[in-house]
Order: C-alpha cells, then sequence, then structure tokens
C-alpha cells in the first residue's frame, strides 16, 4: 500500500510540475506521458538485450536501470524522427555495455552462476525447454563468440530489431548483418552440438 | 549456396520473429533447418525482467523526475527562458525593457541587412545557419578496447585547434523508374521492385550461379550491384585477371556506361591517378607506389558485354565537384589481407598466389578531405576475364552549410583514448599504436538516411599483443567538433 501511495504522490508531483512548466511556456518540459509509454512499451526489449549480453540478471538489471537513467536525461534531446524509439534506446543500451565492459574488462565469463542461481524465479523460458544446465551452456556458446556476433544476435533476438535497425545501431550494411547473424547462429548451433557430443 | 540458404534462413527468421507460423519445404537444407531450430531455441531462452523489477525502475524514474526535474530540461535554456529571467518584474519596467530590445534587434537587423547586400558576406552569418550540435552528433561504431589497453601516438600531434566545413547531404529522389532506368543501363530486364518495408528497390537477372541483383536504398541512393553467388569472386579455377591498369579502365567504363561515373572522374587520367586498385582473393600490402597517368585511354581486353551504350543522364545521381585529391596511390599486391573483404573459400582449387579480382576504389573528397564510412567511395569488383562481378557505389551529393570549430589532433587522440570515439580491437590487444590521425567526412551506411556530412578525425595503426607483436591493424574515429560530446 505504501508503494501505490508513493507511486501516487510521485503522479502528483510531476504533474503539478509538467503544468508549471508547461504554464511558463518555455515549451522544453519533459513530456512525462511520452516517457511513461516509451518505458512501458521498450523496458522488456532493453532488458532482453542486455541480459543477452551479460548473462546475469542481477546485472542486466542494473543495466537496464542506467540505461533508462540516461533516457530520461537526454529524452528532450530525442527525435523520432531520427531514429524509432527502440533503436535509440538499444543505442545507449549497447554504448552502456560497451562502457560496463571495459570497466569491469569482463567478457561474460561469470554470469552462468547467476544464471542459474537465479533462473527459477524466471517465468519467462517455456517450461519445455527450460533447464538451467541448457541455459548455461547457450550462454557459454554465446559469449565465445567474437563481440560483434553477440551484438547482433542480441540486437536480433533480445532487442528484436529487423536487420535495418541493427546495422544502424551498428554501423554496419544491412547485408553485412545479415551474413553476421547466419554465421553467427551457425556457431551457437555447432557450439551446443560438440557441447552434446562430448557428454 | 551459401548466400540462398542465408537468404531462406533470413526470410523465415523474420517470419519467425513476427510471430507468423513458420513450416519448412521438403526444399529447405538442413543448414537452415538447424539454424532455425537454433533461432527458436535463443527465442525460447529469452528472460523476461520481472514484474517487481518493473514496478521498481519506474517507481525511482518517476521519483528522479519529481525531485530533480529541472535536470531533465534543455540543458541550456531557451532565447525565451532567458529573456524571462532578464525581465523585471514590474508591467511598466517590462514594458520599456521589451521596447529596448525591439529596438536592438531592429537595429542588428539592419547592420546585418546592410552586411549581406551591401558589404560582401559576413561571418557571422554563417553560424547562426549551422545545425545543433545535437543534429550534428554522428553514430559512429562501437568502440570495444580491452581494459588495460595502453594508447601510444606514433605520430606527431598538434595542439592547434581549427575550423572545418560542415556540408548538408542533399536528398536523393529515388524512384522505381528511376531504379528500372538504371537497371536497363545494366543489362537487367523487367521492373524495379520495393523490397525490406519499403527501404530499397530490388531487380535480379539470371538464375543460378549467373543471377545478379541490382540494390538501391531509398535512404541514400546508393547502389549495389553483382552476382548473388560468392563463386563469381572467389572462383574454384584458374582466374585470367586482366592488368591492374586494365581493371582500372574496366572500371571506368563500367562506371561511365552505366551513367554512375561521379564528374569529377570523367578524365580518364584522373582516374589513374586517383583510384586504389588492390588485388583481393588471397592476401596483399600497401605498397605506396604512384601510377603513371596513363596518356590515352586503352581498352580493356574484355569489356563487360551486358552494359548498353551511355544513355541520357537523367536518372544518374549528380555528384558534386570536388577539390583535387593529394597524393595519388595505387597499392601493389602483397601479403597483408584487407579487412574489408571476406577472406577466400577454404578448400577452394584455386592457386596459392595472385589475387582472384582487382578491387577498383574510387575515393570521395569532401572540402579535400576523403570521406571515410561504411558509405564513403565506390568500389568496382574486375573479376576474371575482365567482367565486373560487383559494385558498391555511394555517393551522397553535399552542398556546403557553413564552417564550425574543430578540435585539435591531440584533443582527438585523448578522446580516443577515453573511449569517446569508435574503435574495435582484439581482446588480446594490449597496446593501441596510432600512426596517422586524418581529418576526414563521416558517411554512414548506405542503408542509413544521412542529413549531415561532418568532420572526424581518423586514427589508423596497429594493435600489438603482450610480446609487443602486431596482431592486426585498425581504425577508428571521433568525433572533431568541439560541440560535438
Amino acid at each position: 500500500m505504501n508503494e501505490i501511495a508513493d507511486v501516487l504522490q510521485c503522479y502528483d508531483a510531476i504533474v503539478n510540475r509538467e503544468k508549471r512548466v508547461a504554464d511558463s511556456n518555455t515549451g522544453h518540459h519533459v513530456h512525462i506521458g511520452a516517457f511513461t509509454a516509451l518505458y512501458e512499451e521498450y523496458m522488456a526489449y532493453v532488458f532482453r538485450y542486455i541480459n543477452y549480453r551479460v548473462g546475469s540478471r542481477t546485472e542486466a538489471e542494473d543495466l537496464t536501470s542506467l540505461v533508462f537513467e540516461k533516457a530520461l536525461a537526454a529524452f528532450h534531446r530525442y527525435d523520432h524522427r531520427k531514429s524509432a524509439p527502440q533503436t535509440w534506446l538499444l543505442t545507449i543500451a549497447r554504448n552502456t555495455i560497451t562502457d560496463h565492459l571495459r570497466k569491469s574488462s569482463k567478457r561474460k565469463t561469470m554470469p552462468l552462476d547467476d544464471a542459474v542461481g537465479l533462473a527459477s524465479a524466471d517465468p519467462s523460458p517455456p517450461e519445455a525447454t527450460e533447464t538451467h544446465e541448457e541455459y548455461e551452456k547457450l550462454q557459454t556458446c554465446l559469449a565465445v563468440l567474437p563481440q560483434r556476433e553477440q551484438e547482433i544476435i542480441s540486437l536480433k533476438f533480445g532487442g528484436e530489431l529487423n536487420n535495418r535497425q541493427i546495422a544502424s545501431v551498428v554501423g554496419l550494411s544491412v547485408n553485412n548483418v545479415g551474413t553476421i547473424l547466419f554465421r553467427a547462429i551457425c556457431k551457437l548451433r555447432n557450439c551446443l552440438k560438440g557441447w552434446s557430443n562430448e557428454r | 549456396m551459401k548466400d540462398k540458404s542465408q537468404k531462406q534462413f533470413l526470410e523465415y527468421l523474420d517470419r519467425m520473429m513476427a510471430g507468423e507460423p513458420v513450416t519448412l519445404g521438403d526444399d529447405v537444407p538442413e543448414e537452415v533447418r538447424s539454424a532455425l531450430d537454433q533461432a527458436r531455441l535463443m527465442l525460447a531462452y529469452r528472460r523476461e525482467p520481472t514484474p517487481e523489477f518493473r514496478a521498481a525502475l519506474r517507481n525511482r524514474l518517476l521519483q528522479q523526475l519529481a525531485e530533480k526535474p529541472a535536470a531533465y530540461q534543455t540543458e541550456k535554456p531557451g532565447f525565451w527562458e532567458r529573456l524571462d529571467s532578464v525581465l523585471p518584474p514590474k508591467p511598466v519596467l517590462v514594458a520599456v525593457v521589451s521596447s529596448v530590445a525591439v529596438i536592438f534587434l531592429l537595429f542588428v537587423g539592419v547592420v546585418l541587412y546592410a552586411g549581406r547586400f551591401g558589404g560582401g558576406p559576413s561571418a557571422t552569418m554563417t553560424a547562426p545557419s549551422l545545425p545543433s550540435g545535437a543534429e550534428l552528433a554522428l553514430q559512429l561504431p562501437a568502440n570495444i578496447v580491452p581494459e588495460g589497453a595502453s594508447f601510444t601516438a606514433n605520430t606527431g600531434l598538434s595542439d592547434a585547434a581549427g575550423k572545418a566545413a560542415i556540408y548538408k547531404i542533399d536528398s536523393t529522389d529515388i524512384t522505381a523508374d528511376s531504379v528500372t532506368s538504371l537497371g536497363h543501363r545494366l543489362g537487367f530486364s523487367g521492373s524495379a521492385g520495393l523490397s525490406d518495408d519499403g527501404t530499397r528497390y530490388i531487380m535480379t537477372q539470371g538464375t543460378g550461379d549467373n543471377e545478379k541483383q541490382l540494390t538501391v536504398w531509398i535512404a541514400s541512393g546508393a547502389v549495389e550491384y553483382g552476382y548473388n553467388s560468392p563463386d563469381k569472386l572467389y572462383p574454384v579455377f584458374q582466374v585470367q585477371l586482366p592488368s591492374q591498369s586494365q581493371a582500372e579502365t574496366i572500371a571506368y567504363n563500367f562506371l561511365q556506361q552505366s551513367d554512375l561515373l561521379p564528374s569529377e572522374y570523367h578524365n580518364l587520367a584522373k582516374v589513374s591517378q586517383d583510384t586504389t586498385v588492390a588485388g583481393v582473393g588471397y592476401s596483399i600490402i600497401s605498397g605506396g607506389v604512384a601510377a603513371t597517368p596513363m596518356p590515352t585511354v586503352p581498352q580493356p581486353t574484355t569489356t563487360p558485354s551486358p552494359i548498353p551504350p551511355p544513355s541520357a543522364a537523367e536518372e544518374a545521381p549528380s555528384p558534386q565537384s570536388l577539390p583535387a585529391p593529394s597524393a595519388p596511390s595505387v597499392e601493389q599486391p602483397a601479403t597483408v589481407p584487407t579487412p574489408s573483404v571476406p577472406a577466400p573459400v577454404p578448400g577452394s582449387t584455386r592457386p596459392a598466389h595472385g589475387p582472384s579480382y582487382w578491387l577498383v576504389e574510387f575515393p570521395n573528397y569532401i572540402d579535400g578531405s576523403e570521406a571515410t564510412g561504411p558509405g564513403s567511395n565506390i568500389e568496382v569488383s574486375v573479376g576474371t576475364n575482365g567482367e565486373v562481378v560487383k559494385m558498391a557505389w555511394s555517393w551522397r551529393p553535399v552542398s556546403q552549410l557553413g564552417t564550425d570549430n574543430i578540435i585539435s589532433t591531440r584533443q582527438a587522440f585523448e578522446d580516443l583514448t577515453q573511449g569517446k570515439g569508435s574503435i574495435e580491437v582484439p581482446v588480446d590487444c594490449k597496446q593501441v599504436v596510432v600512426d596517422s590521425v586524418q581529418l576526414k567526412y563521416w558517411l554512414g551506411p548506405p542503408s542509413e538516411e544521412q542529413e549531415y556530412a561532418v568532420p572526424v578525425y581518423e586514427f589508423t595503426g596497429n594493435c600489438l599483443d603482450k610480446n609487443g607483436n602486431t596482431i592486426e591493424s585498425f581504425t577508428g574515429w571521433t568525433p572533431a567538433l568541439s560541440d560535438a560530446y
């Protein structure tokens, strides 16, 4: 109940603030409704993309928070005519992950423990395929791919961008994106097959 | 074959991602089936944010908005906000100050008008017409440098800042008719059709290994032409290549006959002087040997047969006239792999020595500086028997808007070391050695619409491992404009 009260209080403060700013005729106020809609619509894509990149739910949550804080700070500069909101948010997410990887010098070598520990709390994967072991294998195979391939796979399956949008985010041609995507998927398949054969 | 599988996979994947039912026919190879199975697995293992996290983050963001609203307004107050803070509160004073302001603005207007039409161009006039820093912001590729890698400049860096021109990229009017017309000049029949959600026009011709495709991107007007089969670039038989100078001539003829030759290159001697020819298919090194301009136009041994004679230039893009580029360079076949081309097909019976095609590059110069980026030039691949097997044409027409301040090369280098630019080096790279810094103009992927051409600093050099051995070369960029960050 307290949480709901807090949220309502926040909304009141925001609505008042918005009204105040709008009344001052600056025309530069943050469109709260628009940002909230953006958050509700695209937050899951950002989270899934980040989770593919870092493998750990905890890290993914931290980084997703950071992405939306950055997005909020830059929202007044966002121009929907230049890029779709999904592309804009995933570009911020991509840069955030690049910074994160550089600072932590972590190339997805340790998040599997985290994945094992938390997978049961995650309702999303279908039960038929959800096993911690298989998830671990997939993350391990994903982690050994070159960064660019990881990035494109994550933008495709996590961010659900089409190849043209991915091309604009990573600065490649659409044909190159298609080629890298196909190659990376085949590599993942071979990696998982190789794993099965070893067992 | 690989290309066909890839195309099939991407088509099925798009349908799968769109939630459409996907039933694979008997003609779908195992490779594609297997890749699609993997794609299904990727989707099945996707992890969703928990409702708790979703709600908590939403609350936190709303709280931030409520507590620090000013921080989320524009970074710089606008004119009316500043005026509002300057004006005194009393109505009479407001009227007086407003009147003074109006008179002052009228005076400034008169002075500017006189300067424009009486006293020649004024430096103060170009600045207000320039777009803002945010509008000129670049979307450069990823910046991926392993932690602990050090940067060294093996070239002179200057502390001097300066100015550089900013260009508006003129819009291109790409229509089905203009693409069809181009297709006919390139030997295609039929009409161009829209593809990929209306982002490009496509024409195809031929079947099997001889199937060719023409693509024109609506966003940029960029053209891609060539065989779909990679065997044309990497044949499994002994290739009969023309000489380098013949390859230049073939590329020149091909562009001219298809009305795609930029006006800067209408002189073949100019082509010899400025284009770069590199043998691709096994390995090359940069030789840096200057070519001797050809006094006459030599005919190639084999000209691309399907191209009809040149037609009127009504559909051709109209490149801007550019200043004369700097020193000529022609690369000789040698031993460092080119990063921009795919590796040879493993297991091919092609001889181990010699290129399988010539890559003739026509650089684009803007304001005397070479353009860089994925949509910055024309590349014509001349294969066996002198046939043009591939062409990537990206030549955005530009108009100068004005000039803006740029940072020094030393500042740009520091930006690069601080991760403010774009550079991707291997994980085992311990030392990034910059051998050269050049001011260039960034032109993005052909699939993307780009409004402005702005300067960047391009860094080239080598990555060294922990033993100081060269791993590979790199190219990196940082924005050059002073207010880019």
